[in-house]
């Protein structure tokens, strides 16, 4: 078999029907459309029957925690009346530290059922540890390719992490250097095992995530009288928005505002081997967040289920050294040690509470189990290291890859609004281009699936056709 | 130079991608350098650190590299406290009203 990087490329369509047991051309439309909800429900799994298979595996159920004092924060820096009630889905308490449990629990279930001798994925998140938790409760074996060193073979310690939790729990782990041709060595393993393409992105993925809306509806309902105002998430590559968005919407919750959050990590490319040891997150941040927003199906599968543009209503950034700070806040007021990145969510939840009513609810819907290499400590000293210059004042002066800036005051904390037109407009952009399209080729079906895709009306689309 | 004996769990490297291999969209300083892979297996043959090596992994594949360590520990620390942060939790505290107990 050939395995240069154009001929394994080339086959990616045929790997990939063989490793999901799902054929992404019968879904497509017009001539740049497919049919989302279709395939949303071709693996034809309901919300109850994913809520057992994840009971089943130990996953979800997960606490709502009050947030106490750190709303008792946000009060002392608000106009009298205002802070709401801030109140976090403690995901850390599922089976390997993190919301993926949810994303890993279907795909093992599927795999499993379909008779796969195993799953692998390429992850450098939680989601490598999730999989391989899930994949043990299956008895599947399980391959992870991860993303971990630079070209001089410093690997980032969170990722390192994830290497040796990974192990721990009995996975073969192959570690890459920097690039996105872990993707191409994933097709390789694909092909080389017939192991079930355990991605991030496929409809099982997402509807495992369904269930934190879902509960977290349920949650707020039984315990605390009513819906909440909003629900802040940290967003990456979109399934964690789509997931949690799609669930609330399951939940009869229509009318809580999804909000997203990222870290900032404007000016770092996420491909460069320079730039890979200069970020002090690893995910969580506008790197994946942007990227995946205005074209989705970047994504290793050839229609991303994970669609943030279709959900989300308002996205803001927060900087590195607000998220550290607030890190820190967790534990310290509320006793709570969990990992950085998923505090990117509390950190905005933190600067918005400020703008809703006393009585209103806001809930940050992870957290993620901290540990050696993910604990902010040992990222700051990780970019101590690599001479970044830790500093305290204003958040907002902070450079990504240069500066780590801790807020010399609590109020200098802040949600920067990111503009969503523009995205919207880049996606449709991106869109036409990708497929070498020009406005005039459209359909009407493909002008109705831009406007579902970026949650806005066809005249929205119009507007942005007119001025290419 | 050390022999590593047959049987042992070791971690082996490979170049997967020469510079010349990886796709043209990458930035310049990373098409610039191989794509190197690191994972780790049980040893097949006595070998030398630093010369080519087969390993059979978790899942029973095999697979061919450059021999680098028997077993390699896990060095990643969660380094020192932030001193930045000592007394956080006070300094929050008394941000707060009375009123809002």
């Amino acid at each position: 078999m050939n395995n240069t990087y154009e001929s394994v490329m080339a086959r990616k369509i045929e790997i990939m029907k063989k490793s999901l047991l799902m054929d992404f051309a019968q879904f497509e439309q017009g001539k740049l459309s497919f049919d989302y909800e279709r395939m949303m429900n071709q693996y034809g799994y309901t919300l109850d029957e994913i809520r057992k298979i994840q009971r089943e595996a130990h996953v979800g159920d997960t606490p709502l925690i009050e947030l106490h004092n750190l709303t008792r924060t946000v009060r002392a820096l608000s106009p009298k009346g205002k802070g709401a009630r801030i109140m976090i889905k403690d995901e850390a308490a599922n089976p390997s530290g993190s919301f993926k449990d949810r994303r890993a629990s279907v795909s093992c279930h599927f795999a499993q059922a379909k008779g796969f001798p195993g799953v692998a994925a390429a992850t450098s998140g939680n989601y490598g540890a999730a999989l391989v938790s899930q994949a043990n409760i299956r008895n599947l074996k399980t391959i992870i390719v991860q993303e971990v060193f630079d070209s001089l073979g410093r690997g980032q310690p969170e990722i390192v992490e994830k290497t040796r939790k990974c192990e721990a729990l009995g996975a073969e782990v192959i570690q890459t250097s920097v690039g996105p041709e872990l993707f191409y060595y994933l097709l390789r393993v694909l092909e080389e095992t017939g192991f079930f393409n355990a991605s991030l992105y496929t409809p099982l993925s997402i509807a495992g995530i369904e269930t934190i809306g879902w509960e977290i509806a349920e949650q707020c309902r039984k315990l605390h009288g009513g819906l909440p105002a909003a629900v802040v998430i940290t967003h990456a590559g979109g399934g964690n928005v789509t997931g949690t968005a799609r669930g609330l919407r399951k939940a009869g919750a229509e009318d809580v505002k999804i909000i997203g959050a990222s870290v900032n990590l404007e000016g770092l490319h996420m491909a460069s081997d320079r730039d890979f040891n200069l970020k002090s997150f690893t995910t969580g941040h506008t790197g994946f967040g942007v990227p995946f927003a205005t074209w989705p199906d970047r994504s290793d599968v050839p229609r991303n289920a994970a669609r943030p543009l279709r959900y989300l209503e308002r996205y803001v950034t927060v900087n590195q050294g607000e998220v550290f700070y607030i890190t820190e806040a967790l534990a310290v007021l509320e006793g709570l040690e969990r990992g950085p990145a998923g505090n990117t969510a509390l950190t905005a939840a933190f600067a918005l509470a400020r703008e809703f009513d006393e009585d209103q609810i806001i809930v940050v819907q992870e957290t993620e189990y901290t540990g050696a290499g993910k604990h902010h400590y040992a990222q700051l000293a990780f970019a101590k290291e690599n001479g970044i210059r830790i500093e305290t004042g204003d958040p907002a002066s902070e450079k990504a890859g240069k500066t780590i800036v801790f807020p010399s005051h609590p109020d200098r904390i802040c949600a920067r609004e990111v503009d969503l037109d523009p995205l919207r407009a880049s996606l449709i952009r991106n869109a036409l281009k990708n497929r070498g399209l020009r406005p005039s080729d459209l359909s009407e079906t493909d002008l109705q699936f831009l406007a579902d895709e970026v949650s806005r009306g066809t005249d929205f689309v119009s507007g942005v056709l007119n001025s290419l | 130079m050390d022999i590593i004996r047959k049987g042992s769990w070791v971690q082996i490297e490979w170049i997967l991608l020469e510079p010349g291999e990886r796709p043209e969209h990458l930035p310049p300083e990373t098409r610039r350098v191989p794509l190197r892979v690191k994972a780790k297996g049980i040893l097949q043959e006595d070998a030398p650190v630093g010369e080519p090596a087969t390993v059979v992994s978790t899942c029973g594949r095999v697979l061919q590299g450059t021999l680098v360590a028997e077993n390699p520990p896990f060095t990643h620390s969660f380094g020192p406290q932030i001193p930045e942060f000592i007394g956080l939790g006070d300094a929050l505290r008394s941000l707060w009203r009375t009123s809002d107990e």
